[in-house]
């Protein structure tokens, strides 16, 4: 459903030095700069997908959505989404695709959300047994009928998220860019929007680009990462096997059994006496963070050290994994 | 139908600010009177006539009055918003829409220039209740008057269009915006009625855009307008729209090229 190959993109932008003396320079001689935002970018994504894009502030994530959305052109390479070149905007493929943008309201700001929600049904020609059809399902499956009928600058940031995730899949859309659909948003509204879109895409089947920088997003909807560093993909494969190929520690978490330990309290897990790197000591619970190769061994050192009533083993934080990742120079995968 | 549907919601929107619409609509009255009206008292008491160039002081006054009228109609003192849509990205949630971006601002603007046309009609009215309609006020000349406005929004539109065009490469247009809204005032009858330009410069005027965006819906609304000049007025606007329009049709090709969608 969206394929891209060699997909490059340049900007070119001025720059000034700070202060007066720097903006009267300017006003005779100006200074450019290129940005590389995308070098020679390979995808594909296939129908029911969600790919989850990650990368730090200024990777070329959202150029890349933008660019697959046919928002800009690109400066070198090619695209297709659903058959369509994006940035030529053909109006079939618009009326396939839908891009949700955390950051910028979408809808109109002084209307309430169901007049918003008709003129998109205009603009997209939706019929109106499928409008009211798919209006009632989204509206019920947010919990936000209530608030229909009130002006989008009068909700809160959650209950606006709702009316954008509502106002762009309206005319269920094969191909969806989501980027950044949680910010800012409290817990319980994170859960609603991620539960959402996981029964929109179990309904419809799209191909879905994701763009977060909160992990349990990239944990809960994706299955595939797509890492990008300056531009350029660095990993692109299965999220499992990002952690079990490149996490380099695991996390043990034991618990101790209250009532056996000795009468002056449990060994203080002291560096040089513990397993690993300790993470958290309270008293009753002992976190470290050991080598992949040790795990074993720092099992068996615990359980024979500590009253252990329950010991876990588990693998690295993904978002820590990444960070260490991003931090590398060089193609991963 | 699109348009008509972006036609009435920008039209909910707008008459949901109430209070915008009353200060607007007294501001206008209070303020482009005041000062019209001490300056040309002055005139004809000097000259010593009953009307100047085909004006008593009487349809002086309501040509001043009608002029930020009309120019809010037309949308000739401000921007259309393009400009600020291609600098902050708004520009973006528009193209992915599969519907023109240009029918759709063009809606919204008739429909901003709905509500004004509903202050221009109150006003007239509260006018003719006060000191009668002016001698050439007929239901052609309204008829004439509301083509012509009509033209002017159209001309004004695509004027803008083209201008804030050059945003996708500058980093300002607003003084290039003013550069042109001072020549509107100038050439088209803002600060002073044509009529009273030399021959020569009418007859140059009448032949470039400016005029139509004031002087001329005013002229057809105050009845001093013939069927043949009406035409060739609206003949020149709709032309001047046309240019302008081919030209915003090439700078948004090109300029979409370089669109960076900043903002999100």
């Amino acid at each position: 459903m969206i394929k891209a190959r060699g997909l490059s993109k340049t900007f070119r932008v001025h720059k000034k030095e700070a202060g007066l003396k720097g903006s009267l320079r300017a006003l005779f001689a100006r200074e450019w700069t290129t940005v590389h935002a995308l070098k020679g970018v390979d995808l594909d994504v296939g129908a029911g997908e969600i790919v989850g894009l990650v990368g730090a502030n200024g990777a070329g994530k959202t150029t890349l959505v933008k660019a697959l959305s046919g928002i800009l052109y690109p400066s070198g390479g090619t695209a297709e989404v659903l058959g369509h070149v994006p940035w030529q905007r053909k109006n079939e493929f618009r009326r396939q695709i839908a891009l949700i943008m955390g950051q910028k309201a979408q809808l109109w700001w002084d209307l309430p959300a169901g007049d918003g929600f008709m003129l998109l049904r205009e603009i997209y020609q939706v019929p109106k047994d499928r409008f009211r059809a798919n209006l009632d399902a989204l509206v019920e499956a947010l919990q936000i009928r209530d608030k229909l009928g009130i002006q989008i600058r009068r909700l809160s940031l959650g209950e606006r998220m709702k009316m954008e995730l509502i106002a762009a899949l309206l005319h269920q859309p094969k191909v969806v860019f989501l980027d950044e659909p949680t910010i800012g948003l409290d817990l319980a509204a994170q859960r609603a929007i991620r539960n959402f879109i996981l029964e929109y895409r179990r309904r419809e089947n799209p191909a879905m680009i994701l763009t977060s920088h909160y992990m349990e997003d990239i944990e809960r909807l994706c299955e595939r990462i797509v890492l990008m560093r300056d531009g350029e993909l660095v990993y692109d494969g299965p999220r499992v096997k990002l952690v079990s190929a490149y996490a380099s520690h695991k996390v043990l978490t034991a618990h101790l059994r209250v009532g056996e330990t000795p009468a002056d309290g449990p060994p203080r897990p002291e560096a040089g006496r513990a397993p690993g790197e300790i993470l958290e000591w309270n008293g009753t619970q002992l976190k470290v963070k050991v080598d992949r190769a040790d795990a074993a061994a720092a099992a068996s050192h615990l359980l024979q050290t500590y009253p252990v009533a329950d010991l876990s083993i588990e693998e690295e934080d993904i978002g820590t994994v990444i960070e260490a990742m991003l931090g590398k120079k060089g193609a991963v995968a | 139908m699109i348009a008509w549907r972006f036609y009435v919601n920008n039209l909910q929107r707008l008459v949901s600010y109430r209070a915008e619409f009353w200060i607007g609509f007294l501001g206008t009255l209070v303020s482009q009177i005041g000062v019209a009206y001490f300056l040309w008292k002055a005139i004809y008491q000097a000259r010593g006539v009953e009307s100047l160039r085909g004006y008593t002081f009487g349809g002086i006054m309501l040509y001043y009055l009608l002029v930020p009228l009309v120019e809010r109609v037309g949308h000739a003192q401000e921007m259309t918003g393009f400009s600020g849509e291609i600098y902050d990205g708004g520009l973006s949630r528009y193209l992915l829409y599969p519907v023109s971006y240009f029918r759709i601002k063009y809606a919204g603007n008739l429909a901003q220039a709905t509500v004004y046309l509903v202050q221009l009609v109150l006003i007239l009215v509260a006018y003719g209740f006060a000191f009668g309609m002016p001698s050439g006020f007929s239901p052609l000349s309204i008829l004439q008057g509301l083509a012509a406005l009509g033209a002017s929004l159209t001309l004004c539109f695509f004027l803008s269009a083209a201008l804030e065009m050059v945003a996708f490469w500058a980093d300002n247009v607003w003084s290039l915006w003013i550069l042109v809204r001072m020549t509107i005032s100038l050439l088209g009858g803002g600060m002073i009625p044509l009529a009273f330009f030399p021959g020569w410069a009418r007859a140059a005027l009448a032949w470039l855009p400016f005029g139509s965006l004031i002087d001329f819906p005013i002229r057809c609304l105050l009845g001093k307008m013939g069927c043949g000049e009406w035409m060739m007025g609206l003949a020149v606007a709709f032309a001047w729209a046309g240019a302008f329009g081919a030209a915003t049709a090439v700078l948004w090709r090109r300029g979409l090229k370089s669109y960076a969608g900043v903002g999100i």
